[in-house]
């Protein structure tokens, strides 16, 4: 994720609650909406955002590290600033709570237009809705998670950079990011065990 | 009321080099040794591999609070100030220069020699390798000349590296294993890597040398007193004479107790920024200019290296994420014979993910959901993809440095350093034909191996500065002299990167370790020898 001066988070976080709170919730006096996503939307758009050969057990697996990952998510801390720079930066606003927002209104659009909850909506008529909520994404490239300006391509933009996604794209049991033998490094990473 | 601490032996700094000084000097000397440092005492080991997976999770900086707030300057390489300094999220890559980097006046007819050759730093090279543990194979002998195998057998090529190395080496130029300080076995004390993947900014389980197990071992012994958060502002030279007879010090924790560094020898071992800055912030009605100064040199001849990169593909099925830190380096353009127009630079070849990335468009702009991701990676990752760069040396002009910038001061009102590279006239002539021939290497690679060049990306970043003080046969062309020691003040020595003449072509910290090796022998003799002295530290 780009990291961002102390000045930009807080003209970041000023910015936050107006895309965050959608406007039926902000103006009716609702109690406040949850700061995490519902779980079982966000497993809903996993089914439909994700591929297929994760199986359903490596989608919940995805669902949960994704919901432990932005769980832990620390806004304005100070991010890695390594070799080549002097500037010190810090992590974005919690996307957490835009994001559950977004879930929310993909459930009520689903309700509205379909007549069923976004759970349980056809998988292409879910991912009709994803695409439309993606429609305003140009960038080719997958973000950092944190930056993404959608619960959907957070989701995806952590799953991809994920070890597992690694293992799955290459049919391998690579493991990288992982403590691994030194003395394995000059072999081929064995395929990747059935249902892994 | 004013705080003071005697010494026999003062260290500014706690970097890599700060560490080879006082522990070549604990184990062979009687010396009480302080080491000063600005920056926060650093976590232990057994936090790191948290840490880690922060930085992995969240970008976070996996060394907290290791800068001084509003302590720094435009264009640093880096702001980590904390014990240990850069080393603690270096990449622990350990080339040697070559032979040439030391005489390229009188090879090739441009830049400056250094007083000192090759074979004068080649004992300090092999001692620097045995203290912070190099793993290494000896490339070919008229290449990587050395007098002393590796302490460790080389980190093994992964399979990506042996498939890379077979693929570049049908140019016709030989690659080997980058020797690198990480531990192919146990070493010290340290365990044996095991392919963490985060080398920089951080190894999990030490593998990676960084100068907190110098610093810890030291202290455990009641070597060395380590006295953080305090900065180090000036620098005093005695009412006669010309030695330093004091330096002034602000504890961040005690600032309005004056602290005063008193010792027989005082080291500057605070890298190639903040070195020269503390010798121009120590100017006083006699010395005007600032300590070591009289040439006018201090601050000046700052350089570095500049690198061109390629992204390649290449006709090999390739797994990226095996050990990718890891890296074959060559150093068949590193010792050129004669030179029509001069042009060295080392040679490096990785493993890589360039347009191989999953991604969220296709490239007619699709939006891709679900398999299509997946498909899609996949069909672009069939073939391998490979980094290669070579690093180049950027002769530096006499005003490339620091300068002290009396509007932006610190925290404590002291000014900042304004710093501003500069090639010199002859180097920036090279710099076009330079980048040029190294496109022609990576071009000549691509059509013995096959594949394709996919990018080609000169940077114009001077990677490992180096200079500031730079050596020197006598005060008129530099501020110390072959052993690091200041011309002017007998008592006085900058090690490490601030001293080198020219940043070579290749990864510097461990020329700067062999440097301060060197420095600390000559420091030594300032005391007497230990009984029985345990030798370089290498026994493991």
């Amino acid at each position: 994720m780009s990291g961002i001066s102390r000045r930009g988070f807080l003209r970041a976080s000023a910015a936050l609650p107006v895309i965050a709170l959608p406007a039926c919730e902000a103006t009716s006096g609702a109690p406040a909406a949850s700061a995490s996503p519902d779980p079982a939307l966000l497993r809903a758009l996993a089914e439909a955002v994700l591929p297929t050969e994760l199986g359903e057990a490596g989608t919940a697996a995805t669902v949960a590290g994704f919901a432990r990952w932005l769980a832990g998510y620390q806004p304005v801390a100070e991010r890695d600033h390594g070799y080549g720079t002097g500037e010190i930066t810090y992590t974005a606003p919690d996307p957490g709570p835009g994001w559950a927002a977004q879930l929310r209104a993909l459930d009520l659009e689903s309700r509205q237009r379909f007549g069923t909850g976004f759970a349980e909506l056809e998988l292409d008529r879910r991912r009709e809705l994803v695409r439309a909520s993606l429609a305003r994404e140009r960038a080719t490239a997958l973000p950092e998670p944190a930056d993404a300006h959608t619960v959907a391509l957070g989701l995806l933009a952590w799953f991809y950079a994920s070890p597992a996604a690694n293992d799955l794209c290459f049919r391998a049991s690579i493991g990288r990011l992982t403590c691994r033998p030194l003395a394995d490094s000059p072999e081929q990473p064995p395929p990747l065990a059935p249902g892994a | 009321v004013r705080r003071v601490i005697e010494s026999d032996l003062c260290i500014i700094g706690s970097g890599i080099t700060a560490a080879m000084v006082a522990e070549k000097v604990a184990q062979e000397r009687t010396a009480r040794i302080v080491v000063v440092e600005a920056g926060d005492d650093v976590v232990d080991v057994g936090s790191r591999p948290a840490l880690r997976q922060r930085y992995i999770d969240y970008g976070e900086s996996p060394w907290p609070h290791d800068h001084v707030e509003g302590h720094g300057a435009d264009g640093i390489q880096s702001r980590s100030m904390l014990v240990g300094g850069q080393a603690m999220h270096w990449g622990g890559v350990t080339p040697r220069f070559s032979p040439e980097d030391f005489r390229v006046r009188s090879l090739y007819g441009v830049g400056d020699d250094w007083p000192i050759t090759y074979d004068d730093l080649e004992p300090y090279y092999v001692e620097a390798e045995r203290r912070i543990g190099v793993a290494g194979e000896a490339g070919p002998p008229e290449l990587d000349p050395r007098s002393a195998p590796y302490p460790m057998p080389a980190l093994p090529l992964s399979y990506n590296l042996v498939l890379l190395r077979a693929w570049a080496e049908k140019s016709g130029i030989p690659f080997w294993s980058q020797p690198s300080a990480k531990n192919s076995v146990d070493y010290r004390g340290r365990a044996a890597c095991c392919r963490n993947d985060t080398c920089s900014p951080i190894c999990p389980i030490g593998a990676k040398y960084s100068p907190d197990f110098t610093w810890r071992s030291l202290r455990g012994a009641g070597r060395v007193e380590l006295v953080t958060r305090t900065m180090v502002r000036k620098l005093v030279v005695a009412d006669v004479g010309a030695s330093i007879d004091h330096a002034i010090a602000t504890s961040r924790d005690d600032p309005s107790t004056p602290l005063e560094l008193r010792a027989r020898v005082f080291v500057i071992a605070a890298g190639y920024v903040w070195s020269p800055h503390l010798l121009l912030l120590s100017a006083s009605s006699r010395y005007p200019d600032g300590l070591a100064n009289r040439s006018g040199l201090v601050g000046r001849y700052m350089t570095g290296h500049r690198s061109v990169s390629a992204f390649v593909r290449v006709p090999v099925k390739l797994y990226p994420g095996i050990n990718t830190q890891h890296s074959l380096v060559s150093k068949q353009f590193m010792r050129p014979r004669a030179l029509a127009r001069y042009v060295r630079h080392d040679l490096r070849v990785w493993e890589a993910t360039f347009a191989q990335e999953p991604r969220l468009r296709d490239d007619n702009g699709r939006l891709m959901l679900g398999d299509d991701i997946l498909a899609d990676w996949r069909a672009r990752a069939e073939q391998g993809s490979a980094r290669l760069r070579a690093y180049y040396d950027v002769l530096p002009d006499r005003s490339s440095g620091i300068t002290l910038d009396a509007a932006n001061r610190n925290p404590w009102g002291d000014p900042l350093p304004r710093i501003a590279f500069r090639d010199s006239d002859a180097s920036a002539k090279l710099r076009d034909h330079t980048e040029e021939s190294i496109r022609r290497v990576f071009e000549t690679m691509v059509r013995a191996g096959g594949g394709e060049i996919l990018a080609v990306r000169p940077s114009g970043f001077q990677d490992h500065p180096v200079g500031g003080c730079r050596m020197s046969h006598d005060a008129s062309g530099g501020v110390v002299d072959g052993w690091g020691r200041a011309h002017e003040h007998e008592n006085l020595f900058v090690v490490g990167a601030p001293t080198c003449v020219t940043g070579g072509c290749a990864n510097g910290t461990l020329t700067f370790c062999a440097l301060a090796l060197r420095a600390a022998s000559e420091i030594g003799n300032a005391f007497p020898a230990r009984a029985a002295a345990p030798g370089n530290g290498a026994s493991h």
